[in-house]
């Protein structure tokens, strides 16, 4: 279920008094709460619209005030909840979309299109037809297909069926295991695909990068209780990575080319400026050691600040890998 | 849906303003002067009555009609000159075409692609094209059918954009003007660099310009992310870029991709082996493709011990100087 939305910002507030009137043009009438969940916005907040719909007015040229929609309230508050236009002088239709909004669905559209499951759907070429109308001969935004995981189709199917899944993992400690999990959601950030899925070895919901997973299989077992009863908690918006009170806060400066570590790991605070372009930010780390790679992938362009105990599990990982030639004659 | 606390009565903004404003100015089929928009819009007749009707001080009322004519622009709402009206006329009178009301002929939505529409949207929640694609949703939602929209894809696909040049470069290619730049290569030299933006592209998970680079005259492409300054734009209006200009800068890009290889190997049974699928290669070698040396160091970097570089040399060597300064970074 979407999240419902109590206020919304002034653009949205004048996109959606333009749609509600041209849905109810169309329909005639409709209940208020299908109206606000159609919007995905409260029923307070539709009420909100809907009185302000009565209250616009304008005067037309050399004419008498007039308001071009009525829309009987105590219907809606007293009576069966019903919304309709009793009078309706206004105009018919909402505006098309821009070509910037045409351009932000379109490369999503595209991307979906490129993953497992979408490349064939109708509905998608269908849409892209229609919205390509909008967007300029050129796109100045466009997002290119990108390799996905061979895992993210089986996993995705095991979500929509209701099944679980057995994988191989391998966590940040290095500690490989065949896993039993049950997926709720697939997520991407950054470059990175991950399930949040209930895991039974830990029984809590878990969150796992699928490029640390391999040979993932449906198993025909139904999701369990517990798996379904997280999945009602579950936010869809919520960051890959939560910090929880028990982590350690680790303070980091960046330079732009490592800005995307604040952006995956998610900064507890508002980051400050140090430099022309460098930026200060603190994060929250549940395990320290996987501060090594993460650091350690920006090279100079990552340094940390505090805590001491940060900066050794950084200066130990990076020692490791670069004494660590001498191990590998085993691999031959 | 039940009532929540917490929330409160919307205040009479500008949403409403422009809202009337439109209504009047699809209505009217001769145009209306700006003197019969402030008495006929409630959000200004009030301000034209507080400064004492049109023999007082007007100078804020006209600032905010030019700001909600700006705003409606930004909506894709033009406003323009009636019929035999022009600017500089006393009684210049404006209206809306309701072209922009005109959706192709049947055009609906069916409740199955309003969901795969706000997955697409989804796409950029929390990104700088969240506003867009949001808006662009709701105008849709008028043209789709009514239907269960609690029905989970299982998937939540997310792109950031946490380069602060995004917004100013699309604004850019958006209006056709010049940019420029400090930017750092690769190779660390930082240098000023003025382009003819053209389009932000996101290939292999990084934001990169494509455009013509104005003092080699020739099309290059920039991430995002090794921009060091803020983005400055110059007066000078480009020309648009052919589709076949941006076809051909994405080509050269694949070909230096493809050309460029590097051969690694991974550590059994560590996140390595599963990240570059050496899990079931005997010897744990692959080779990999990649744009620049220090793009695949960053991604060989953070497998720590689990790789180690066969080839290029100069990888190998990047690496190593590479970890020598992390850690002097952190002593």
């Amino acid at each position: 279920m979407p999240k419902l939305k109590f206020s919304l910002p002034g653009d949205e507030r004048y996109n959606t008094l333009m749609s509600i009137v041209a849905l109810l043009q169309r329909e005639d009438e409709m209940h208020i709460d299908d109206l606000a969940e159609h919007f995905e916005v409260s029923r307070e907040s539709m009420r909100s619209m809907l009185a302000t719909l009565n209250t616009t007015s304008f005067m037309p040229r050399n004419a008498e005030e007039q308001l071009p929609f009525y829309i009987d309230l105590d219907r809606i508050d007293d009576e069966d909840g019903m919304v309709c236009l009793e009078l309706d002088n206004g105009p018919q239709g909402v505006p098309t979309i821009t070509a910037s909004q045409s351009v932000a669905l379109l490369s999503g559209l595209r991307y979906l299109k490129s993953m497992p499951d979408f490349e064939e759907s109708d509905d998608v070429d269908e849409l892209i037809t229609l919205l390509r109308g909008y967007q300029p001969v050129v796109a100045g935004i466009e997002i290119e297909p990108t390799k996905f995981d061979s895992d993210l189709s089986i996993l995705k199917k095991a979500i929509l069926t209701d099944k679980r899944i057995e994988c191989l993992y391998v966590n940040s400690k290095g500690e490989e295991s065949r896993r039993s999990i049950d997926p709720l959601l697939l997520i991407s950030s950054e470059d990175h695909w991950y399930l949040r899925g209930y895991c039974l070895k830990n029984k809590e919901v878990r969150t796992f990068r699928l490029d640390h997973m391999v040979d993932a299989e449906i198993v025909d077992i139904p999701r369990s209780e517990d798996a379904l009863s997280a999945a009602k908690k579950l936010d869809e918006t919520a960051p890959i990575y939560s910090p929880s009170s028990s982590d350690v806060e680790v303070e980091l400066e960046l330079q732009p080319e490592a800005y995307q570590l604040a952006g995956l790991v998610g900064a507890v605070r508002e980051p400050s400026k140090v430099g022309e372009e460098t930026i200060r930010v603190t994060i929250k780390l549940g395990y320290l050691p996987d501060l090594g790679p993460l650091v350690c992938r920006y090279g100079t362009n990552a340094r940390v600040i505090a805590p001491e105990a940060a900066k050794e599990v950084v200066r130990k990982f990076a020692l490791q890998a670069l004494n660590d030639d001498t191990s590998w004659g085993d691999l031959d | 849906m039940t009532a929540q606390t917490g929330w409160k009565q919307e205040p009479d903004d500008q949403s409403e303003r422009l809202y009337s404003l439109t209504l009047a100015l699809v209505q009217t089929e001769v145009g209306l002067t700006k003197d019969e928009i402030f008495m006929s819009i409630r959000g200004y007749r009030l301000d034209l009555e507080r400064a004492g009707g049109f023999h007082g001080d007007l100078v804020a009322l006209n600032k905010k009609f030019d700001r909600d004519k700006e705003k409606l622009r930004e909506l894709g709402v033009q406003i323009v000159p009636a019929a035999n009206s022009s600017e500089g006329d006393s009684d210049y009178r404006y209206r809306i075409s309701r072209e922009i009301f005109e959706w192709p002929e049947g055009t609906t939505i069916s409740s199955k692609q309003l969901q795969l529409l706000e997955l697409a949207a989804s796409l950029w929640d929390r990104a700088a094209l969240s506003p867009e694609a949001t808006n662009a949703i709701t105008r849709l939602r008028a043209i789709a059918d009514i239907g269960d929209a609690s029905i989970s894809q299982g998937i939540a696909p997310r792109i950031s954009t946490v380069e602060p040049s995004f917004s100013p470069l699309k604004k850019a290619i958006e209006e056709r003007v010049q940019v420029s730049f400090s930017y750092r290569r690769a190779d660390g030299q930082e240098a000023i660099r003025t382009v003819e933006p053209w389009q932000l592209a996101h290939i292999n998970g990084l934001w990169m310009l494509l455009g013509l680079d104005v003092e080699r005259g020739a099309p290059r492409n920039f991430l995002l992310k090794r921009i060091h300054s803020k983005v400055g734009r110059s007066k000078q209006v480009i020309t648009e870029p052919t589709p076949e200009q941006i076809a051909n800068a994405k080509s050269e890009l694949a070909e230096v991709f493809k050309a460029n290889v590097a051969k690694i190997q991974v550590r059994p049974g560590t996140t390595a082996a599963m990240h570059f699928e050496t899990h079931n290669l005997p010897k744990g070698e692959v080779e990999l493709n990649y744009y620049d040396l220090a793009l695949l160091a960053e991604e060989l970097l953070e497998f720590g011990q689990s790789v180690r570089v066969i080839s290029p040399p100069e990888l190998k060597e990047l690496i190593r100087k590479t970890l020598e300064q992390v850690i002097s970074n952190h002593a």
